[in-house]
């Protein structure tokens, strides 16, 4: 009587192939992960402005660099966002006040030139305001909608990101920090 | 003749206005037309809506500027490329088929493709592998189970009463 019997399986070369392919889709995950992360303006506060050149619907042209030493108030608007109606008079109210010291700059985040002008106008918008051309201002600064307010110190720190419509006494209280680190 | 002047000049300008207001009559573009363009393009403030569909404030103004251009004489080619001009090329509802935007329609067809080729590679493999080698065991020897011949036949037969 003869009776069969099959050898096993498994082999040195299978079980390092599995963990080579476990190790990749580890990776992969990771990768994945971390590109979905989530980073936002918020965690901009303390850290240098990121770069920017804007023209502005009157034709300037501002920058971080060129504007090395002045404070700044960036402000990210637009004409269909409900909440900036709030805080545009106050924000006008304070350019005012502290004009020479702190420049106010509007982004006009994904908005029409025709309704952003409009809007400026309605509120008396005075200070510098130009479009965000394709968005990259927005995405530089992680901003996660509008309105988002930015103060950056003279020598180009953010100490401040308001997300939302900011109220005067926080509003007043963060120019005359920035007043005083003007250049 | 005289009477005939006054007649003939205001006909003269009705004809003058009309011909002056035709160009801007035959320029508005119908709501079919903005339409058209707007399917094109993604809501900016909204997930997943073309400009169409939308109702938001933001698209509503987005829709008057399609309309703004076409009247202007923008060809629906040259409307599209304003607003990737101005915001970016994220605003088409499709990527386009060149640069960048290529990698998104060419690599479901290069993951597909590279899925069906492998699972083929896979099917033929084991098709062609040859079944293992059958281990000759000879007679009255233990088997895997330490029980030898007779004791299992012994162990049938009993079964076999059940």
């Amino acid at each position: 009587m003869t009776e069969t019997t099959t050898p096993p399986k498994t082999s040195g070369k299978k079980v390092i192939g599995l963990m080579l392919g476990i190790l990749v889709l580890l990776v992969l995950f990771f990768v994945f992960a971390f590109g979905l992360q989530k980073r936002e303006s918020i965690q901009l506060e303390g850290a240098p402005a990121p770069e920017f050149s804007i023209t502005s619907f009157e034709g300037d042209t501002y920058s971080l660099a060129s504007l090395k030493g002045t404070p700044l108030v960036v402000n990210f608007w637009a004409s269909w966002c409900v909440e900036c109606y709030k805080e545009a008079a106050l924000l006008e109210q304070a350019y005012q006040d502290y004009k020479g010291q702190v420049l106010f700059l509007g982004i006009d985040y994904l908005d029409t030139e025709k309704d952003a002008m409009a809007y400026m106008e309605q509120y008396g918008v005075t200070y510098p305001s130009g479009p965000d051309i394709e968005s990259r201002m927005a995405k530089d600064y992680r901003i996660t909608g509008v309105p988002e307010t930015f103060f950056i110190t003279g020598d180009g720190r953010i100490i401040h990101v308001q997300i939302g419509p900011i109220e005067r006494p926080q509003l007043y209280q963060l120019l005359e920090k920035l007043a005083a680190t003007g250049g | 003749m005289k009477k005939y002047v006054n007649p003939l000049i205001l006909l003269l300008s009705v004809v003058m206005v009309v011909l002056a207001a035709l160009p801007a009559l035959a320029q508005e573009p119908s709501m079919d037309e903005v339409n058209h363009v707007a399917r094109k393009l993604n809501c900016p403030t909204c997930q997943s809506l073309n400009l169409e569909d939308c109702r938001t404030q933001t698209c509503d103004q987005w829709r008057d500027q399609i309309k703004d251009l076409l009247a202007e004489g923008y060809s629906e080619q040259e409307v599209l490329d304003w607003f990737i001009a101005r915001f970016g090329v994220e605003v088409l509802q499709e990527p386009p088929r060149e640069g960048h935007g290529l990698l998104a329609w060419l690599l479901p067809i290069v993951g597909l493709l590279a899925g069906v080729g492998w699972l083929a590679f896979v099917l033929n493999r084991w098709s062609k592998a040859a079944p293992p080698e059958p281990v000759p065991i000879e007679s009255g020897a233990p088997t895997d189970f330490g029980v030898d011949d007779e004791t299992l036949r012994k162990i049938e037969e009993d079964l076999k009463g059940f």
